[in-house]
């Protein structure tokens, strides 16, 4: 990220340019951000922030916003991914805690796709950074052309970096379940 | 015959090959029983893969606030200055709300609004942090905040219509615009930019009904407002503001302790036309963000709200630390991220509120400002 390099000029973004910007990608960008977190408010609150970002350092090139939208949002959210795993263990600690309390327990169904989150996030966790942002831009529906441009990758190798994180997806998944 | 690579039949696939190249896969495949079950093994982890994803998916009661909701929100953060440094847990920031909404209602008293006296309410003049527990109001978020913006909605007048931020490399200019003479604190370098934001004002219309709503959705249903300050007027307003970026190179690691903003504005504040009662107004708000009362008393009676911007430090977020800077009492804020860690100094002197941020080692933005810890 060079969000304060400033070798060279450029050029604001006005309202008028940002707004339109804004309200066609929101949803999108909440989405990623909502995936790498789990929790609708850190979404919000990791969206808003890559938004304004772009309005207060938006990038030297004016085309592909969309692009450095996404990897914005990636690497933050990656970032709040790795931070989470401290967070996972207070709370995992406050739910032992709470067992111990004799708190009730809550719905088992809620509980198996809690869990079942939590390891889908463990594994991306575990990946290669630029691995994870590929297979969550791609399951967010992204082309092959709009995943390099939004990663600096070059096109014609993403087939081959989809496949490989496929792969690595896979074998970490199935070694967490033991 | 040559078979196409495990990446050409993957883009083939996901139809990311050109038409040609696409159709000679496709007459390869008809005839290839290896690569056709190659394709097959592929398209069968692709799904695998996308079905856990899609675990990660929000569902209904996950989705944000609507667009348009949200552009609004993001020009109101941009006015308060310590939320645009650390983005706080909105969780943090409703209960900041509260409390305000809160302590000018609460303490009303049923005197007759003197014309043209407006008394001071709140004027920051100094800084200070308090550690609560918002886990609680996390997870009521949803109910919390529908219940907060309903109280809100139809109660606020912008009074000083919204202006879109200004930028110079000129500190006079800014200065001029944002209407007080910008203090310099960072080095003087060339492609030193000021953004001047104007701030807005505001007022809004006290209405009890939805107030004690709102603590219902948030779970206080003991804490009740009075019906006589239904209809109270308060008037806030956030003055414009200079920010000055450094230019540095922020890829480069050794050059990132450069990377500093300074953030200068007069004090936010907040006024009525009646007479409050603070220390009553903040330990109900206290108690709201979920100290016991006897606490929440105690701790009220020790603070001058009047002039003290409280900063709320939700636990396990960001870690707050009093110090010396500028001549004058602060707090440096400091967020544990494993990658990239920040910091801000927050302070309050002859009536300006500052803020310095950064990332990493805050010792070279501390030499700026006179700063120790």
């Amino acid at each position: 990220m060079s969000f304060f390099t400033r070798s060279n000029r450029r050029d604001r973004l006005s309202e008028s340019d940002f707004n339109p910007i804004f309200l066609e990608y929101w949803d999108r960008i909440y989405r990623v951000a909502y995936r790498l977190t789990g929790d609708p408010t850190e979404a919000e609150d990791l969206a808003l922030e890559t938004f304004t970002r772009l309005w207060q350092q938006p990038p030297a090139a004016a085309e592909n916003l969309g692009g450095w939208l996404y990897r914005v949002a990636c690497n933050l959210g990656y970032n709040a991914l790795r931070a989470s795993r401290r967070r996972e263990q207070y709370e995992s600690q406050a739910g032992s805690d709470a067992r111990d309390d004799g708190h009730e327990a809550t719905p088992e169904r809620e509980s198996e796709t809690r869990m079942e989150r939590r390891k889908v996030r463990r594994v991306l966790r575990q990946m290669n950074e630029r691995q994870a942002q590929i297979l969550i831009l791609r399951h967010a529906g992204l082309s092959y052309r709009e995943i390099a441009a939004a990663l600096e990758l070059n096109p014609a190798s993403i087939g081959n970096l989809l496949v490989r994180a496929e792969q690595q997806f896979e074998k970490l998944y199935e070694g967490e379940e033991s | 015959m040559k078979h196409p690579s495990l990446a050409d039949l993957r883009m083939y696939l996901d139809h990311e090959l050109p038409p040609e190249p696409h159709a000679d896969v496709e007459r390869h495949v008809a005839n290839c029983r290896d690569c056709a079950e190659q394709i097959e093994t592929l398209a069968a982890r692709s799904q695998r893969v996308q079905r856990r994803l899609s675990h990660l998916d929000p569902d209904a009661a996950q989705t944000s606030r609507p667009a348009r909701q949200q552009l609004k929100r993001l020009k109101m953060k941009e006015m308060v200055p310590v939320k645009k440094t650390f983005a706080l847990p909105r969780a943090a920031w409703v209960a900041l709300t509260v409390v305000v909404v809160l302590a000018v209602a609460m303490a009303f008293q049923p005197v007759r609004a003197l014309a043209g006296n407006l008394l001071g309410l709140f004027r920051v003049q100094q800084v200070t942090t308090l550690a609560v527990d918002t886990s609680y109001l996390n997870s009521l978020h949803q109910t919390a905040g529908e219940a907060i913006s309903k109280l809100f909605k139809d109660s606020v007048n912008e009074t000083r219509a919204w202006q879109e931020p200004k930028y110079t490399e000129d500190a006079a200019q800014a200065g001029e615009w944002a209407g007080f003479a910008v203090r310099e604190l960072l080095p003087p370098a060339e492609d030193t930019q000021y953004n001047v934001d104007f701030g807005s004002a505001f007022t809004f219309t006290v209405d009890v009904e939805r107030a004690n709503a709102t603590l219902e959705a948030m779970g206080s249903v003991d804490l009740q407002l009075p019906a006589d300050v239904d209809g109270a007027q308060v008037y806030v307003d956030v003055p414009a503001s200079v920010s000055t970026y450094m230019p540095c190179d922020y890829s480069n690691e050794a050059d990132r302790y450069k990377c500093l903003n300074f953030m200068q504005m007069p004090s936010p504040s907040i006024t009525t036309d009646s007479p409050v009662d603070l220390p009553e107004l903040a330990a109900l708000g206290l108690q709201v963000m979920g100290l016991g009362e006897a606490q929440a008393v105690e701790m009220a009676a020790t603070i001058d709200w009047q002039s003290t911007l409280v900063i709320p430090i939700p636990y396990g977020g960001v870690q707050a630390q009093t110090i010396t800077v500028d001549g004058v009492s602060g707090q440096l804020l400091t967020r544990e991220i494993e990658e990239m860690p920040e910091f801000a100094l927050v302070w309050a002197r002859d009536g300006m509120l500052y803020v310095l941020q950064g990332s990493g080692d805050p010792q070279y933005a501390l030499s700026l400002v006179g700063g120790s810890k």
